[in-house]
């Protein structure tokens, strides 16, 4: 069921996120088209090409990402919190799966916006040359970090990081939903009430990060077990950064779950 | 066993009470009418008995199960209100039905849709309103479903529409399902129903066989449902 959740919520997103990635890559090629044209045909009307197709590719890049932030939270809102909820709710599914269908995807079009952000910006510099001299600076790069660092640690940074980077994204979600499921379980001002909740988590997550994130570093830095043990210390902090998000998420999530399940109040 | 029971259910919106110990059984191969002027707590009933809403106290069974995934398998939904995205077309609602429902037909749906002249390929948004209630009443009843909860199906059609729906909803009577149609549209029903229910105030004032509303008191359900419903001068 989860999958046939998954295939419809692609279908509703697809049709708006492939055309958004279609205008940022044909603004990235404009952008470098006109920054050839420019260079080998100076003339006025060139320059002033170049200008605006620069700034149309700025603000595509910057367009797109918001996009996907905001359709993916529109999409939970417009189709569990509206009369489309009538639908989804009574299909034959768990209030789980129906989360999870939404948050899966909501993390595969981030993921693809980043990498279609990339490839934007690689064909805005495209030259072949800036391209392929990248390559030989790249295994430099990792040339200077195998010496000092062995390789299987550098792996496992990188694995940290990957998981620290999803599960933020995960927790970033999962708290416009919570707040959202919160928000309109109430009779009155739903929408209100659900700005009103995610201020009120950003403030709480505020508190706790100041608090107790500043004072977990301070006693892993104090921490003499890592004078003898100089990899662990960046590991400690990498992992409970995760465990952070990972626990935040859960809350969230369970807030997510409750509210759909027992204080679902469709209009 | 009932296809639908409920024991002494009750609900309230914060102080306002919808239902107040509401005590009902619907057995397979009926239509029932769950009849009651507005704001009586039809929907509260219905939306229940879909899992959209829980009790606050008392219970309420499908088959013998509280509402849950299994439930919803044997319930056919109608809403009072129009549940389709705007972006859709018919052909992807039907695609949408054919994966999450096993007992959607999809060739009936396709059947009624050409009968009513309606494109398959148009937008949901593209629609009037009558439209769009026709398109959800078609897919609705092209389940075979045990149980159909129809909430107020012919508040915004034509006569001649009312009168398709009605007949589409006798042709998916059979022994093993109950269909249950929530109105204050009474005139239009009455011929088809079975049996029914007068709810007011989110209590059952009357329960009776539509013949013996008919051998005993002599009159019609509509006649009946206004003197009962009357309101004082």
């Amino acid at each position: 069921m989860l999958s046939k959740l998954l295939k419809h919520e692609f279908r509703a997103t697809a049709r708006v996120m492939l055309p958004v990635y279609l205008l940022l890559l044909a603004s990235a090629g404009l952008s470098s088209l006109f920054m050839h044209l420019a260079s080998s045909y100076r003339v006025r009307a060139m320059v002033i090409f170049r200008g605006v197709t620069a700034a149309i590719f700025v603000i595509a890049l910057i367009g797109a990402g918001i996009v996907t932030l905001v359709l993916m939270i529109y999409r939970f809102y417009k189709n569990y919190m509206t009369e489309e909820g009538y639908l989804m709710f009574t299909l034959p599914t768990t209030v789980g799966r129906l989360i999870w269908s939404k948050l899966i995807v909501a993390l595969v079009w981030s993921v693809a916006t980043i990498a279609a952000e990339f490839l934007a910006l690689i064909i805005s510099a495209a030259t072949r040359k800036t391209i392929l001299g990248m390559i030989p600076d790249l295994a430099e790069l990792w040339k200077e970090i195998v010496a000092v660092l062995p390789a299987g640690q550098v792996i496992a940074y990188a694995a940290e990081v990957v998981a620290i980077v999803v599960l933020t994204a995960l927790t970033s979600y999962l708290m416009f939903y919570a707040a959202i499921a919160l928000g309109h379980g109430f009779a009155n001002h739903k929408i209100l009430l659900s700005v009103l909740f995610y201020i009120g988590f950003s403030v709480v997550l505020q508190i706790i990060v100041s608090f107790a994130g500043i004072q977990g570093i301070v006693s892993v830095a104090e921490s003499s077990y890592f004078d003898n043990h100089p990899f662990d210390m960046m590991h400690t902090l990498l992992i409970g950064t995760a465990v952070y998000s990972l626990v935040t998420s859960a809350v969230f999530y369970l807030i997510t779950h409750l509210n759909l399940k027992k204080r679902l109040n469709l209009q | 066993m009932a296809l639908l029971e409920c024991r002494q259910l009750t609900k309230y919106y914060g102080k306002a009470q919808a239902l107040d110990g509401v005590d009902i059984s619907i057995e397979p191969g009926r239509i029932v009418g769950l009849l009651g002027p507005n704001g009586s707590g039809k929907s509260t009933l219905i939306k229940i008995a879909n899992g959209l809403l829980v009790p606050s106290s008392g219970t309420l069974t499908i088959s013998g199960m509280a509402p849950g995934q299994e439930t919803k398998k044997l319930i056919s939904y109608l809403p009072e209100r129009t549940y389709l995205s705007g972006w859709m077309s018919v052909t992807q609602l039907l695609d949408f039905f054919c994966d999450f429902y096993p007992d959607f037909d999809r060739g009936a749906a396709e059947h009624m849709l050409s009968a009513l002249e309606i494109n398959p390929k148009m937008r949901i948004k593209q629609m009037s309103k009558g439209t769009k209630e026709k398109v959800q009443l078609i897919l609705v009843m092209s389940r075979k479903a045990k149980l159909y909860l129809l909430d107020e199906p012919i508040g915004g059609v034509d006569p001649a529409t009312r009168d398709y729906i009605i007949r589409t909803i006798i042709s998916n009577y059979n022994e093993e399902a109950a269909v249950v149609i929530s109105t204050h549209l009474i005139a239009d029903v009455e011929n088809i129903l079975d049996y029914v229910f007068f709810i007011n105030k989110g209590r059952i004032v009357l329960q009776s066989s539509v013949d013996d509303i008919r051998a005993e008191k002599g009159r019609s359900v509509d006649d009946l449902f206004r003197e009962v419903f009357r309101y004082a001068q």
